[in-house]
């Protein structure tokens, strides 16, 4: 085996049948599977301008190339689909223990097409796939009916199968839906939820046992060996001082590229969170809705009362995803904190976007309404860095007179106030009163409620940003910005460039050896752009793969992407051979979001996440980002018309995509 | 002889080159290297120093080609 299953599987679910596709190698050889199959996929069987939310749509779960192959930090899964909060394709991935159970069936990819009529859910194990009623279980939260599917698929004697579900908010069809697995982790962004809602289709359950391995299994252990040896030589004692996290007060600005082996140190020891306190000094995070500085809206004691810490006093255990060594995640309990009315006892540490989204991002000091919000959104299966966008969006409009106090139902709407921001959440979730008007996210709240509104939705293409600033980082903006995935923190950034050192293998990455003071580097587009396309590249290279983020950021001598696949798949690749890889899967997405009508100026971040105007105070006072001219410069550089940002059709032709995506379908598939 | 380094923004990172490498003498030893470059001492007692990814013992006499990395706050989320 090269990694791959060479399968897909597809369930009509209006007709309730399924059908297997063998796929050819030539698909893989130069897309790989994960969400790059997911993108090929979708561009192939989804009808320029369908609804997302219709029977048309396809909706892929995937897993990637490296995942059951002995590589770590590789088991994400994917969800690909046309999103219904961009209109263009829409992506979002999840850790956990799910990954490997879809390879484990058989299959690359399980893509969903058409509508049921009633709740179902697909069971698939070694003798292949059922599709089963679920209404017993529609309207139960995310963990609820996890656990439910579990159980009642679960065989005695037999491996345990593993589950996806929506919540109540993807069966309500919010746009801020995500998919969840492991009782509350969540594949969030851009509506995969609401689109899998609108099939009917309430979970997945798999509980296949087949094996899969890569071309040289020996070569990717020992990769595999080095990579964990490494990490491991780095974590820190749990007695390490948590003063570590008000560095950010001291440290300057300016910083040099740093070896990214220690992100380790950082998400290992305290998750993802244990960087919000950091990154409100740094001005890293935004505050106010985008609006505010953390020098006169939320002091250095406020940030101290919400920073990872805090939550790490209620931290039972830390645990790993699958295949991870270095174990970010942990669970806390929550039984006894305020707030709690819904009885949650053990839950899931939350990650550093849902931890600020709603504490400095809304001035909220209370501790407990956060831990309690998120755990509610995982429950509902709804993304809290959208949420946290609408409840923004909403404040704002409310201290602007824009909305009184009696179109939130009684609620006051104001900074800070944890019991109506909690309020407003579960109207949110629920599409109850105003809160449906908010359920599908900041730009669809500004089409129903007027442009007026639209100064306080902060979104880009239909994305809520989340909480990394880009006006102090314009590599960040530019990554909003051309992303056809748009507004998403985990494409890149510059200090994410600059831990991952892609400049050692591939050879036109320019360096970065100075990060963090970037005003002067700006002057220089091209280059600029260059580094950025080499991440986007990169991302889109992991995400075929399954690789996790925090994996990759730790540097390319650390995580070795490209070792791994051409150990997995057998095939003597260099690093900018696989890099060309990454530059058709980035081209190809672009190319489903013309198809699908989509202007990408249109991705053009909102004002406030480029300084349009810029702040007056704080670390990001005076800081515009020149975007129009960065994202000429990066469509030039990735061959696409420097004016519209549609690729050249010498691009596409050199890259493969015209064969790819317009040559009949029988030519890929074979049995 | 040339040894590329990365450490926290507190360092000195006035010799270091475009290509992010400082020159340093034949012989120089790791803890010679960040007196050098100024790293506190109290921050390679708490946290991780390593040279090409290793732990080593901070007499280790460098060679040209060496990666010096001393933790440096960075992450993501």
């Amino acid at each position: 085996m090269r990694g791959y299953c060479g399968k897909i599987l597809e369930v009509d679910l209006t007709n309730k049948t399924c059908r297997e596709y063998k796929i050819k190698d030539e698909v893989y050889e130069n897309l790989l599977s994960g969400a790059s199959l997911g993108a090929w996929w979708c561009s192939r069987r989804i009808p320029a301008g369908a609804d997302p939310l219709g029977p048309e749509n396809v909706l892929c779960i995937t897993s990637g190339t490296l995942t059951s192959t002995g590589s770590v930090i590789t088991g994400r899964w994917m969800a690909v689909t046309k999103s219904p909060a961009t209109g263009g394709i829409g992506e979002a991935n999840c850790g956990g223990t799910f990954a490997p159970y879809i390879k484990a069936c058989g299959y690359d990819l399980i893509a969903f097409v058409g509508k049921s009529e009633t709740p179902v859910y697909l069971y698939c194990d070694n003798n292949g796939p059922v599709i089963k009623d679920a209404s017993h279980i529609w309207g139960k939260d995310t963990a609820v009916a996890e656990q439910m599917l579990i159980d009642e698929n679960t065989v005695e004697g037999k491996k345990k199968p593993a589950a996806c579900v929506i919540g109540p908010g993807g069966e309500k069809l919010s746009w801020m839906a995500g998919i969840c697995n492991d009782n509350g982790r969540i594949a969030a962004r851009q509506g995969v939820g609401a689109v899998m809602g609108s099939k009917m289709l309430k979970g997945i359950v798999l509980a296949g046992t087949k094996s899969v391995s890569g071309y040289n299994p020996a070569e990717i252990k020992k990769y595999s060996k080095i990579s964990a040896s490494r990490i491991n030589a780095v974590m820190l004692p749990p007695e390490v001082p948590a003063g570590l996290l008000h560095l950010g007060k001291i440290l300057p600005e300016l910083q040099m590229s740093p070896d990214g082996i220690f992100t380790a140190v950082l998400m290992g020891t305290w998750g993802t969170g244990g960087a919000s306190s950091f990154a409100a000094q740094t001005g890293e995070a935004p505050i106010k809705n985008w609006g505010g500085s953390q020098k006169e809206d939320f002091s250095a004691w406020k940030c101290n009362k919400v920073d990872g810490s805090q939550m790490l006093r209620l931290q039972t255990n830390r645990y790993y995803c699958y295949s991870c060594v270095y174990g970010c995640g942990g669970e806390i309990d929550i039984s006894k904190i305020k707030h709690n009315d819904q009885g949650y006892k053990k839950v899931h540490k939350p990650e550093y976007e849902s931890q600020w989204d709603f504490t400095g991002f809304l001035l909220n000091t209370d501790n407990d309404a956060m831990l309690f919000i998120n755990e509610y959104c995982n429950r509902m299966g709804i993304d809290t860095i959208s949420t946290g966008g609408a409840v923004g969006m909403a404040i704002e409009a409310y201290e602007n007179g824009l909305l009184s106090k009696e179109d939130f139902g009684g609620l006051e709407m104001t900074w800070g106030n944890a019991d109506s921001i909690i309020k407003f959440v579960k109207m949110i979730a629920n599409r109850e009163g105003i809160g449906d008007t908010f359920a599908d996210g900041c730009k669809k709240a500004t089409e129903i409620l007027g442009p007026e509104f639209g100064k306080y939705g902060v979104q880009g293409g239909g994305t809520e940003p989340p909480m990394h600033d880009s006006r102090p980082d314009p590599q960040q903006a530019l990554h909003y910005a051309f992303d056809a995935t748009p507004s998403r923190h985990t494409s890149g950034g510059s200090l994410y460039y600059g831990c991952m050192h892609l400049w050692k293998k591939v050879s036109w990455a320019p360096p970065a050896v100075l990060i963090g003071s970037k005003e002067g580097e700006w002057k220089n587009y091209d280059e600029e752009s260059l580094k950025v396309l080499a991440n986007q590249y990169y991302k889109r290279l992991a995400d075929a793969a399954g690789g996790c983020y925090f994996g990759f950021i730790t540097g390319v001598a650390n995580y070795p992407l490209f070792e791994w696949l051409s150990a997995a798949t057998g095939w003597d690749r260099t690093p900018d051979d696989w890099m060309v890889v990454g530059h058709r899967i980035t081209t190809m997405r672009q190319l489903f979001n013309i198809k699908h009508g989509i202007d990408p100026w249109s991705f053009r971040p909102h004002g406030r996440m480029i300084g349009e105007p810029p702040l007056k105070v704080g670390k990001v006072a005076g800081k515009t980002v020149p975007i129009d001219p960065m994202l000429r410069a990066a469509w030039k550089n990735a061959g696409w018309n420097e004016e519209t940002g549609v690729p050249t059709q010498e691009t596409i032709e050199k890259l493969g995509l015209d064969r790819l995506l317009n040559a009949p379908l029988e030519e890929f598939v074979y049995g | 002889m040339k040894i590329e380094f990365h450490g926290p923004p507190m360092c000195d990172f006035s010799r270091m080159d475009k290509n992010g490498d400082i020159e340093v003498p034949e012989g120089t030893t790791l803890k010679q290297f960040l007196k050098l470059v100024k790293l506190p001492v109290i921050w390679r007692k708490v946290f991780p120093v390593l040279v090409n990814y290793q732990k080593v013992p901070m007499e280790t006499a460098l060679n040209d080609g060496d990666i010096v990395s001393a933790f440096s706050p960075s992450g993501g989320g």
